[in-house]
C-alpha cells in the first residue's frame, strides 16, 4: 500500500486513545526540557563524574552488543532452523530475562560470577574478579540484551523461511557459505534491528548492573546509575544527563531508521 | 543407468523407485499431493528417507534404514543434483548475473571464471539482457528463465525441475517449455509435472505416481497414447476400461463390455485396458438403432469447454460434443444420456 493512502476507514473512535497514548510517551519527554537548565546545561553535561559515566556507557553497550551478534546469532540460527528435544523449553528459558526484573538478574549474576558463586571459585583461581568490575557491567548488560536480539533475529529467520537455504545448497553450496552468502544478507535488517534494540536495552540497563557491578565512578557507574545518584544530591544534573541519553537513545533510533532496520 | 533411487517414507505413504538413464529425461507424473515433490526432496537430500538407497554415477547418495549396511547420507551440496522449484526463488539480494555465477562460486570457481560462466549460461536461457537486474524487477517467466541458468551453470549431474512451468502465465509457459526442451536434450533429469505438454516434450520416458507409489511407467509416447492408470488417461484426455478380456472386448467391475481391437494377443480373462478418445464417443437421449456398436449408460457430471467443444464428463468416462449438440439433446449435470463408440475406435491391451 502506497504510504499515506488508505483502503479502508479506519473506526473514528481509534484515534482518540491513540492519540492519549502518544501523549502519554511524549509529554514526559517534554517535561524533561521543562526542566532543563539551559544555561548551565553544558556544564552540568561535561563535569568529570558524567563524562565518565557517559564514556562508560557507551563502551559497555558496544561490548554487548557485540556480544549479543556473536552468541545471539548463533543461539537464533539453533531455534529457528533446527528441532530437538526440549527446544521450546529452551526457548523460553533464553527469553527469561525479558520477562525478569533486571535486579533478580543482577542477584542471580552474582552468584553465579561473583566470590562466592558456582564459577567465581574458578575465576578466582585464575586471578579473575569478575563482581563488581567493568566485566560485571557487560556481562549485566548483555545478560539482559541478549533476548532481544535473539528474538528478532529468530523472527526474521522464520520470516525468510529456509527454501532459499535448500536451493543454495543443491548449487553446491556448503553449510557455511549458504550462512555468509545467502541465509545471512536475507536477515540482515532483522540483525541491524536486533543489535539496535540490545544496544538501547544495554544502555538502560540499571537494576542487574547496580546489584552485581556496583556504583563505581569511571568503572561501573554507567550513566543510568549516574543519573539516580545525581538526583538525591544534584536534580538539575540528574535532569541535563536525563537529557543526554533521550538524546543519544534518539540518535541510536535513528541511524537504525535511516538503515531500514526498525 | 546413471541415477537410481528407492526410498520409503512411511509418515507421508511413499515408497517409490526411479531409475534415469544417461542423458535421459525422466517426467513423473501424477495429482497433487502424489509425492512427487517428496521424490525430489530425497533425492536432492532435503528429505531424509526411512529407508531407501540412491546412486549417482556409480556414487552411493544415500543408504539408510537398511540392517547390516552402513549408513551413508551425502549432504545436499555434495550431491551433484540441482533442483529447480516452482518459484524461481532467486536470492533476492544479487542480480540475475550473480544468481547464476553462485553454484560456480560456491565450488570455489575463480570470481571472473563464474561470471563468464553465468553470461554463458544467461545466453542459453535467453537472459542476457537482465543480466544486471535484481529478481524484483523481473517478470514470473525471466526469472524462472534465470533459475534454469543458475541450476545448469552448477554443472549439476542430475538436474530436478519441480513443476517448473507451474507458476507461470500460460502466455509465458510455451517459450520457457521451448527453452528447457532445448537446455535438458541430452541431460539427466527429473521432471515433476502435472502436465501432459511437459512430459510429451520434453520427457523420454514417463512415470506415473499416485499415492506415492508408481503405478505405471514406460516410454512418454507409447504411455500417452495407451495410458493404463486412470489419472494418465484422464491427462491425457483419453477414456479407460479397465476389466478383463472377454472375447473381443473388455469386461469392466461394473459388468460394462466395451468391444475393441486388441493390439497384442492376450488371453481371455488376462488383465486388460480398453482405451478410446472423447472425440470418437457418440452422445444419445435414445438408445440408437444401426451398426453393432458399444453403448454404455451414464449420467452426466460436468460440462466444460475443450477448445471449440464441450467436453462432457460423466463419473468415469467423457465424449467430446459441439455446443449445438448440447443445447440439442439439452445436456445438463444429472441428466442420463447414452455413450456409443465404435469398436474400430477402442484399442484394447494388457494391463
Amino acid at each position: 500500500m502506497a504510504r499515506g493512502s488508505r483502503q479502508v476507514g479506519l473506526p473514528t473512535w481509534v484515534f482518540v486513545p491513540a492519540a492519549f497514548g502518544a501523549l502519554f510517551v511524549v509529554l514526559p519527554l517534554a517535561a524533561i526540557l521543562t526542566r532543563v537548565e539551559w544555561g548551565n546545561f553544558f556544564g552540568l553535561i561535561t563535569s568529570d563524574s558524567s563524562v565518565d559515566a557517559l564514556l562508560l556507557s557507551l563502551r559497555t553497550s558496544s561490548v554487548s552488543t557485540l556480544l549479543c551478534v556473536i552468541f545471539g546469532v548463533p543461539m537464533a540460527m539453533v531455534l529457528a532452523r533446527t528441532s530437538f528435544r526440549g527446544q521450546q523449553v529452551m526457548r523460553s528459558l533464553v527469553l527469561l530475562p525479558l520477562v525478569l526484573p533486571p535486579v533478580v538478574g543482577g542477584i542471580a549474576l552474582l552468584y553465579t560470577f561473583g566470590r562466592r558463586g558456582i564459577l567465581g571459585h574458578t575465576f578466582e583461581v585464575l586471578g579473575i574478579q569478575v563482581a563488581f568490575s567493568t566485566t560485571a557491567v557487560v556481562l549485566a548488560q548483555t545478560f539482559v540484551a541478549l533476548p532481544f536480539l535473539v528474538v528478532s533475529l529468530e523472527g526474521a529467520l522464520r520470516t525468510a523461511g529456509g527454501r532459499y537455504e535448500a536451493v543454495a545448497s543443491t548449487l553446491g553450496a556448503r553449510p557455511t557459505t549458504v550462512f555468509r552468502r545467502v541465509t545471512l544478507p536475507l536477515v540482515l535488517p532483522g540483525l541491524v534491528s536486533g543489535a539496535v534494540l540490545s544496544f538501547a536495552r544495554a544502555l538502560g540497563e540499571f537494576g542487574a548492573t547496580i546489584t552485581f557491578a556496583g556504583s563505581l565512578q569511571g568503572v561501573t557507574r554507567t550513566l543510568p546509575l549516574e543519573i539516580y545518584l545525581q538526583r538525591e544530591t544534584d536534580a538539575d544534573a540528574a535532569v541535563a544527563l536525563s537529557l543526554l541519553l533521550v538524546i543519544v537513545a534518539i540518535v541510536v533510533i535513528g541511524l537504525a531508521r535511516g538503515r531500514g532496520a526498525i | 543407468m546413471t541415477f537410481e533411487v528407492s526410498a520409503t517414507v512411511s509418515e507421508r505413504g511413499f515408497d517409490l523407485s526411479m531409475q534415469v538413464g544417461v542423458g535421459e529425461t525422466l517426467a513423473v507424473l501424477g495429482p497433487n499431493g502424489s509425492g512427487k515433490s517428496t521424490a525430489m526432496s530425497v533425492i536432492a537430500g532435503l528429505l531424509r528417507p526411512d529407508a531407501g538407497t540412491a546412486s549417482l554415477d556409480g556414487r552411493v547418495l544415500f543408504d539408510v534404514g537398511r540392517r547390516g549396511r552402513s549408513h551413508v547420507w551425502v549432504p545436499p551440496h555434495d550431491r551433484g543434483v540441482a533442483l529447480l522449484a516452482q518459484e524461481p526463488l532467486l536470492f533476492p539480494h544479487l542480480s540475475a548475473l550473480d544468481n547464476v555465477a553462485f553454484g560456480p562460486r560456491s565450488v570455489g570457481q575463480a570470481r571472473a571464471k563464474s561470471r563468464a560462466l553465468a553470461e554463458h549460461w544467461l545466453g542459453q536461457v535467453d537472459a542476457a539482457q537482465y543480466a544486471d537486474r535484481k529478481p524484483a524487477q523481473l517478470s514470473g517467466g525471466q526469472a524462472q528463465r534465470i533459475a534454469v541458468a543458475r541450476a545448469l551453470a552448477a554443472d549439476p549431474r542430475l538436474l530436478l525441475l519441480d513443476e517448473p512451468l507451474a507458476a507461470l502465465d500460460v502466455a509465458v509457459a510455451p517459450a520457457v517449455r521451448q527453452m528447457l526442451r532445448r537446455v535438458l536434450n541430452g541431460r539427466s533429469a527429473v521432471i515433476v509435472t502435472h502436465d501432459v505438454l511437459d512430459a510429451l516434450l520434453l520427457a523420454d520416458r514417463v512415470l506415473v505416481v499416485e499415492d506415492g507409489h508408481m503405478v505405471e511407467e514406460g516410454p512418454t509416447a507409447e504411455l500417452l497414447a495407451r495410458p493404463r492408470s486412470a489419472f494418465a488417461a484422464r491427462i491425457a484426455g483419453l477414456n479407460m476400461v479397465r476389466g478383463t478380456l472377454d472375447g473381443h472386448g473388455v469386461l469392466g467391475p461394473d459388468g460394462a463390455r466395451i468391444e475393441g481391437i486388441a493390439e497384442q494377443p492376450i488371453s481371455p480373462g488376462d488383465p486388460a485396458v480398453a482405451v478410446f478418445r472423447p472425440s470418437a464417443v457418440g452422445v444419445y437421449r435414445e438408445p440408437p438403432g444401426g451398426s453393432p456398436r458399444n453403448v454404455i449408460d451414464v449420467t452426466i457430471t460436468e460440462l466444460e469447454p475443450f477448445g471449440d467443444q464441450i467436453r462432457v464428463r460423466t463419473d468415469r468416462l467423457s465424449a467430446d460434443v459441439t455446443a449445438t449438440a448440447v443445447a440439442e439433446l439439452d445436456l445438463a449435470p444429472g441428466t442420463d444420456v447414452i455413450f456409443t463408440v465404435k469398436a474400430s475406435e477402442v484399442a484394447i491391451y494388457r494391463s
